[in-house]
């Protein structure tokens, strides 16, 4: 296993920039999301540290070693792919021992590899079938034994679970961090499902726009969000912002005005962020909740365990997520206030966070 | 002119009237399969009309034609009645019409020509045979003579015969393998790809006689570019029409035949997913290895039929081969099986001879189509 660095990376198609000055350190058995919305360049970090795609600046270290030149092939690192590409005229222990095979090991090596694979993957009786006999989680399951067999230095994992329909996501989520546990692999796994990324990831690396917004623990990026962005990224559902302007502080939008908790140093015209959970109804509670406004209930969602209400207070739309024994129905109206410890504060002009 | 005309306007006459027959004989078969008196009228009737058609057409041996009307028309009534029964009518009126293109097409020039190879008809019983309709009857003494005696002047069936297979294969090694370089140049290639590839695609978008006679131009010995070229190097002429004859046509035949397979593998390169070769570089293969064990494979579904049909269209190529040496004292050195078989029919006029040869070479042919298919597995798809 190794650890892999990135160092001011760019890239560039023609006109077109993809990604900009990335710089990023995985450590060894490192498992490291890189999320984002799609087109923000995660995939195309992914396979410049496969090798497939070229980088056109800065470099890129696999175990301290500079491999920008390197083929894929001398680069020892293993891909999962999102449609799997499996190769459809060998059968699934063929699959398996392609790259082993290519490589010249002797048979009886490969052979111990490919049943230890398949074991943990319990494969076993899909050996001698094709890809296309296989349903989708088990072409999930082939991919990664693919991968495994080559005891690779990393494994990079290409949204691995999208192809999948929910149920089986879930299943082959909690499948790959077991894998993880026992593999004891470094792996960098692009996704832009952010259950994945905050379940699976010792650390995440936030991207949007050929930029990385943030790096660091799901705790981090969830409660201490970097910026404006990745606010809105993580976190479902998403949080409510409410533009407003801060002085001597007071937060004062259109529609509301509190007094921010002691000690902030923000001031001038910021963007207001507060989890759905952070919005309170009907509670009264002074020091920690701000001062009450009343709302209008626009509609009801029951989801099992909680209830998301969608709120109206003045001209501001929120949501706001409240246990499922809350009684209301649209058209009522109550009085709505903010978790003051839930409350993050970002500049309107850099929107980076400012408290 | 008018006339030609004419005979056009009759024939469509001819075909209209055929198709209508066809639908009312079906028409009343679907609709009374099952009155009691069905079968026993539409047996009664058929004779008549088979008399009274084949007297008007003046064709000879009446009685037996009334008496295979009246059969057939039994077995076919019994079928109407207690098998079809009056089921899938629509669509089984939709498809005569079809079938009667067909017939035509197909079946009767076949029966016709089986009716030929079992028959004497050359130069000398052609008058005969136009005067009197009748050509004496030899069984299979054509079909030994096939193998015994030659369609041409001295060449055998044997040396013939290993000549196609011979001609066939180098062709279709060629085609292919050509026709795969310049895929996989043109799949590589971005700019200009379209323009590459109607260059390319020329050869075979041109009509062929065209094409080919251009080409036995360039070849001849004194004026013909290559030996102009040739001689420019210091090379002394070649004759490649009379001396090199089968090669010249070859050469002409692969420049033919190379485009067709060079857009079929191009297609078939392109209907490979790319995601397939990123696996396999990071699997560890190298160029070399992804066309071996990615590309080829995959290709397969595409190669099988491709060859299939190259194959038997170089087998039967006749184009090349006539237009390059069939000319008045042109050689017989290059000739295969049809080029000869055409030549024995319209050159010696051994229209029986070349019957039973063309069932030979079809039967030839179909064998090989046949075991071909089967253990290329091409007609079998690998993506399921």
């Amino acid at each position: 296993m190794a650890s892999v660095t990135l160092r001011r990376i760019s890239k560039r198609y023609q006109e077109a920039t993809v990604l900009r000055e990335v710089s990023l350190d995985i450590a060894d058995r490192e498992f490291m999301i890189l999320v984002g919305p799609s087109g923000c360049g995660k995939s195309t970090l992914l396979r410049m540290i496969a090798g497939l795609e070229e980088v056109t600046e800065g470099d890129i270290l696999i175990d301290g070693k500079v491999v920008n030149h390197l083929a894929p092939r001398d680069r020892e690192i293993a891909m999962v792919f999102q449609d799997y590409a499996l190769y459809p005229h060998m059968t699934v222990e063929e699959n398996m021992s392609f790259g082993l095979r290519l490589r010249g090991l002797a048979k009886a090596e490969i052979d111990r590899r490919v049943d230890e694979a398949a074991a943990v993957l319990q494969i076993k009786d899909l050996l001698k079938r094709t890809p296309r006999q296989l349903s989708g989680g088990q072409r999930q399951r082939v991919a990664i034994g693919r991968a495994i067999v080559r005891k690779p230095k990393a494994f990079l994992f290409d949204e691995p679970l999208s192809n999948l329909d929910a149920k089986l996501r879930e299943e082959m989520r909690i499948e790959i961090a077991k894998l993880h546990q026992r593999l004891g692999a470094t792996i960098i796994y692009v996704t832009h499902d952010q259950v994945e990324a905050m379940t699976l990831g010792s650390r995440m690396a936030v991207m949007n726009g050929g930029i990385i917004q943030q790096v660091g623990t799901p705790a981090e990026a969830f409660f201490r969000p970097a910026n404006h962005f990745v606010a809105g990224f993580i976190g479902s559902p998403t949080m409510n912002f409410i533009d407003g302007a801060v002085a001597g502080g007071m937060f004062k939008s259109p529609d509301m005005g509190f007094k921010l908790p002691g000690g902030t140093r923000a001031s001038g015209p910021v963007i207001l962020g507060i989890r759905p959970e952070g919005v309170c109804v009907n509670k009264t509670d002074g020091s920690s909740l701000s001062e009450p406004v009343p709302a209008a209930i626009e509609v009801v969602e029951l989801l099992g365990y909680k209830r998301n209400l969608y709120l109206k207070a003045g001209e501001k739309r929120l949501l706001a997520t409240v246990d499922a024994s809350f009684d209301g129905k649209p058209g009522d109206t109550v009085s709505m206030s903010l978790q003051l410890a839930g409350i993050h504060l970002f500049d309107q002009e850099t929107k980076g966070r400012i408290g | 002119m008018i006339s030609s005309l004419l005979q056009v306007l009759e024939f469509v006459a001819f075909l209209a009237a055929a198709v209508a027959i066809l639908e009312l004989y079906l028409h009343v078969h679907f609709s009374y399969f099952d009155h009691p008196w069905f079968v026993s009228a539409t047996v009664a009737v058929a004779p008549v009309l088979a008399a009274v058609s084949g007297h008007s057409l003046s064709v000879g041996h009446l009685p037996s034609l009334v008496l295979a009307a009246a059969g057939i028309q039994l077995v076919s009534a019994l079928v109407f009645r207690y098998v079809v029964r009056g089921k899938h009518s629509l669509p089984i009126m939709l498809l005569a019409p079809g079938f009667i293109g067909l017939g035509m097409l197909i079946a009767y020039p076949l029966a016709f020509e089986v009716y030929l190879a079992l028959h004497d008809l050359k130069l000398t019983t052609i008058m005969a045979w136009s005067r009197t309709g009748h050509i004496p009857f030899v069984g299979f003494k054509h079909f030994t003579n096939v193998f015994t005696s030659s369609p041409l002047s001295s060449v055998t069936f044997g040396w013939l015969f290993g000549r196609t297979i011979w001609w066939t294969f180098i062709n279709v090694f060629f085609h292919v393998t050509g026709g795969f370089i310049l895929a996989l140049l043109l799949n590589n290639c971005h700019r200009f790809r379209g323009l590459y590839r109607t260059f390319l695609v020329i050869p075979w978008a041109m009509p062929q006689v065209v094409a080919i006679l251009a080409l036995r131009g360039e070849f001849q010995s004194q004026y013909g570019f290559i030996n102009i070229m040739l001689g420019r190097l210091g090379v002394a002429p070649v004759q490649w029409l009379t001396q090199h004859s089968l090669l010249t046509c070859t050469i002409i035949n692969v420049w033919l035949g190379i485009p067709f397979m060079m857009v079929i593998i191009l297609g078939g390169l392109q209907s490979i997913s790319k995601h397939y070769y990123d696996a396999a570089a990071i699997d560890g293969a190298s160029a070399w290895q992804q066309l071996r064990h990615i590309t080829l494979p995959l290709l397969r579904p595409v190669l099988g039929p491709a060859v299939t049909l190259g194959a038997v269209w170089t087998f039967n190529n006749i184009n090349v081969i006539y237009l390059v040496t069939g000319q008045a004292g042109g050689t017989e050195d290059a000739d295969i099986l049809v080029s000869a078989l055409y030549k024995a029919a319209f050159t010696f006029y051994r229209y029986s001879y070349s019957a039973a040869l063309a069932i030979v070479i079809f039967l030839i042919l179909f064998i090989f189509s046949i075991l071909w298919l089967k253990f290329s597995k091409g007609s079998e798809s690998v993506y399921g």
